[in-house]
């Protein structure tokens, strides 16, 4: 081959990309673009992340976040309608499977056992919610880590409230067991058996609900979103399974089922909403939502409601006058990884009093009280 | 015109099929081999997915189903050792190196048709036929990976195909989209090579057509290798990832696995047909260049260990990067420079190989840089090596064993042990995930020698009669 050619060759080529480049330029709109390109498009402060959409209902104002996709552009009464018709699936659904657990349950005990009737009567009240989020909140937690003991209460009252299948042991909230000089993770101990004790602080880690959520962003069938109230929640529906949300949370607050999910019809909570506690399918991704089937109806977290000294608050974020907002006036505040870049809305501080009381006789969990206490308590419990 | 691609199509299904007993056989075996891998995904691991999506939203009748053997309430991904720890395991890892020997296919095209270079000419179409069947084998483990297969071919495959990507910013949706251009790009490429190479000596594909699909392809070779790294490289949660080499390194290896791959097929081939043959330069030349692209590969290598071990680094990072560099032998090296890090792992001797249950990571790492140096310094102080058909074969197996050391479980794994919350929890393949990951490699060979039989068939009939 001669050179002459060659470089004919090389020019061609050349030419070919110039021509293909700018064939590129000219298609793709410059909108289009920047909405891909542009990181984290969100309105203001308020808002979920690709923005939110308001819409009144009887007077009320809420808010659809513009990620969700069930929203139909620019026709907030078709949203709200998919959103219903959503939820009357999940609800025939998991009435469905509960029926299914009640009759095994009912086969196996006789059917004028208390059990049977509690399993039916549980699968009458399934009620599955579409509330919406209120415009104007952004729901934050805070935790007070001289409080925490570590007892793992709210994690259990998590998975009952939340119909978490009971035998795969997902837990939601896990407790990480540290050294009081440095909170680094990697110096965690999850599986501890014993406590309190006086060197150790307890963090309770669940979905920190960050404010900019790597797991969204990854999710490529769009499965998972922050609401406009802040919680990011998971629609099983449309989960596939993937696991890159698992990956790209730095809190290990995602979890998949590896199996299928049974329905547990005697331990059922009938209170439920489409995106929180509604049985989930096989092989999707489920995670905290903040009990969005309470707090959307004026309620608290369970997690909050079961912690035995108090540890736990919950409530508005941009509520100035709120509680997280005091708590971080008076004590400040940290979050987990903040190098992450995700601006958890879960606080912690380390409150004025400790639980137990560094002074307290015995660090140990069943005797922090005193030796007093202790010796009641083995009474108790023979007698 | 529209005869002539038909008897091309005809051409390569005549020649997919009518070989000796030993294509024959192999075909038997790869689809043996594929049909059991599948029956087990569908069966097992995917089959409660599969259930519930056909008959609770799709309205399939169920009974049939269960009579297949597809149960409700029965398998699921438990099967497999992943958990909410380590979330990809062995059906990942084996993707990124599929997608990288897939990558390396198109270079040829480049080189061949770039340059006007006979010989590399005469490789180019079976490089095209390989991307194929690597893209394939990549796309089959993902499908096996996610954990409703059917739901992401309605949710995700389709709406992206249809234009409407329902997330445009994950990289998944990249991912998909620029394997599947390459799949078709390739496709297209083998398709233009046999229909005018079959006809004989003097038929050529027009040369616009060539550097067309040259624009077109080059970029996306190393384009869907680069998305692979994205996936993985910009998430804070996984501190080894994180960090810009991932792309670059995972390119640069890739250079070398897929030349490698495609010399040995190629060698292997000569011997089954008679006409087809590749001049000796070409396999030299190829056989260098995939040693330059291992030289980057291992230098990443040697950057990164750097960047983990000489000052203080991310405490997490460096705890996953010891459980893929410690082994015995270089913790006298090793201790000086993690032994303030050693607190954090107290109870674990990590002296050993890795961390208890992980220690094949720490093994494939050391077997990678020693595998990488000897294949390298082989191939440059050995010429007799690289001058000789059998000195190929061995250098090029070096090569990909070094790579797939490199590119399987010791780039997926370590990332995920220990977890987002500091937990070890230990990931080993079950014999499940072997078996469906064979299957997945059975589909692609199966493809490979489909394809490749009526590309080498007219291979041959055109450089074959001594022309050229
Ligand atoms: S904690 Fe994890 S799951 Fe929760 S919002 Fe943040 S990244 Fe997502
Ligand atoms: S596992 Fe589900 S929620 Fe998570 S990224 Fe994949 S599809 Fe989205």
């Amino acid at each position: 081959m001669s050179e002459k050619k060659v470089s004919k060759t090389r020019r061609n080529l050349l030419k070919g990309v110039a021509a293909a480049g700018l064939v590129s330029v000219i298609t793709a709109k410059r909108e289009d673009l920047m909405k891909i390109l542009e990181p984290y498009p969100k309105e203001g402060e308020e808002g979920a992340f690709g923005g939110v959409e308001y819409l009144e209902i009887n007077g009320e104002e809420y808010a659809i976040a513009k990620w969700n996709p069930y929203r139909v552009p620019g026709n907030p009464e078709q949203s709200v309608e998919n959103l219903k018709e959503l939820a009357k699936k999940k609800e025939e659904d998991a009435k469905r499977r509960c029926k299914q657990s009640a009759e095994e349950i009912c086969k196996r005990l006789g059917e004028d056992r208390p059990e049977c009737k509690l399993a039916r009567k549980h699968c009458e009240e399934i009620v599955v919610k579409w509330t919406l989020a209120k415009k104007g909140i952004r729901w934050a937690m805070a935790l007070d880590l001289n409080k925490c003991i570590g007892c793992r209460r709210c994690a259990y009252a998590c998975v009952q409230e939340n119909n978490v299948d009971r035998t795969q042991g997902i837990e939601w909230i896990k407790v990480v067991n540290l050294t009081r000089d440095e909170l680094e993770l990697l110096n965690s101990d999850i599986e501890y058996t014993s406590g309190p004790y006086k060197d150790r602080v307890y963090i309770p880690v669940a979905c920190n609900q960050c404010e900019y959520p790597p797991c969204i962003m990854v999710c490529p069938v769009r499965a998972t979103w922050q609401e406009p109230d802040g919680i990011v929640i998971v629609d099983s529906y449309r989960c596939i399974g993937c696991r890159y949300c698992i990956t790209a949370c730095p809190y290990g607050a995602r979890h998949l089922n590896w199996k299928p999910v049974s329905v547990d019809a005697l331990t059922l909570n009938p209170n439920m909403h489409e995106f929180g506690n509604v049985p989930r399918e096989v092989h999707t991704v489920e995670k905290c939502t903040w009990c969005i089937q309470r707090t959307r109806n004026g309620g608290t977290t369970a997690c909050v409601e079961i912690c035995p000294v108090g540890a736990r608050v919950f409530g508005n974020f941009w509520d100035e006058e709120g509680p997280i907002q005091r708590i971080i006036k008076e004590y400040g505040a940290f979050v987990l990884k903040p190098s992450a870049g995700t601006k958890p809305r879960f606080f912690y501080y380390f409150g004025p009093a400790r639980t137990p009381p560094l002074d307290a006789e015995n660090p140990h969990s069943s005797d922090w009280l005193g030796g007093g206490k202790k010796e009641e308590g083995k009474k108790g419990g023979e007698a | 015109m529209v005869i002539e691609i038909l008897k091309t199509i005809w051409y390569f299904i005549k020649y997919a099929f009518n070989g000796g007993w030993r294509h024959w056989a192999f075909i038997l075996a790869m689809a043996l081999v594929s049909a059991w891998g599948i029956a087990l995904w569908a069966g097992v691991q995917a089959a409660p997915a599969i259930y519930v999506q056909l008959v609770n939203h799709l309205g399939f009748n169920g009974k049939t189903l269960i009579d297949l053997g597809i149960r409700p309430n029965e398998g699921g991904m438990v099967y497999t050792d992943m958990s909410d720890s380590v979330a990809w395991g062995m059906y990942i890892s084996f993707f990124v190196f599929w997608v990288g020997v897939a990558a390396a296919g198109v270079l040829f095209g480049v080189a061949a048709y770039g340059f006007r270079d006979k010989g590399f000419m005469r490789l180019a179409p079976l490089a095209e036929a390989q991307a194929i069947a690597a893209v394939l084998v990549a796309l089959a483990l993902v499908f096996f990976d996610v954990g409703r297969p059917i739901r992401t071919f309605l949710l995700m495959a389709l709406p992206i195909m249809a234009g409407k990507p329902p997330n445009p910013k994950s990289i998944f949706t990249y991912d998909f989209l620029v394997l599947n251009s390459y799949l078709i790009v390739n496709i297209i490429g083998v398709f233009l090579a046999v229909h005018w190479y079959r006809r004989g000596p003097k038929y050529e594909p027009p040369k616009y057509l060539m550097y067309a699909f040259m624009v077109i392809a080059a970029p996306l070779a190393i384009g869907i290798h680069t998305v692979t790294g994205f996936i993985s490289q910009a998430l804070t949660a996984r501190p080894l990832w994180l960090g810009p080499l991932l792309a670059p390194r995972y390119v640069a290896t890739a250079l070398a696995a897929g030349p490698a791959f495609l010399l040995i097929v190629s060698i292997i081939a000569e011997k089954f047909y008679k006409k087809y043959k590749v001049p000796m330069y070409v396999y030299e030349k190829t056989l260098l260049a995939a040693i330059a692209a291992l030289i980057v590969g291992l230098y990443f290598t040697l950057s990164e260990t750097q960047e983990l071990f000489w000052y203080t680094t991310e405490p997490a990072k460096r705890a996953q990067a010891i459980g893929l560099y410690l082994a015995p032998f270089v913790c006298g090296i090793m201790k000086p420079l993690v032994k303030d890090y050693m607190f954090y792992f107290a109870g674990h001797n990590v002296c050993r190989w890795g961390y208890p249950g992980m220690e094949y990571i720490a093994i494939l790492f050391w077997a990678w840089v020693i595998l990488g140096v000897l294949a390298t310094l082989l191939t440059i102080f050995v010429p007799k090596l690289r001058k000789s058909y059998k000195g190929i074969v061995f250098l090029s197996t070096l090569i990909i064993l070094a790579v797939v050391a490199e590119k399987t479980f010791t780039i997926v794994i370590p990332a995920y042990v220990p977890d987002a919350l500091g937990v070890l929890h230990p990931y080993f393949p079950t014999p499940l995930e072997v078996a469906i990951t064979a299957g997945a490699h059975a589909v692609g060979l199966l493809v490979y020698i489909l394809v490749a039989r009526p590309v080498l068939k007219a291979v041959e009939a055109h450089y074959g009669e001594g022309h050229h």
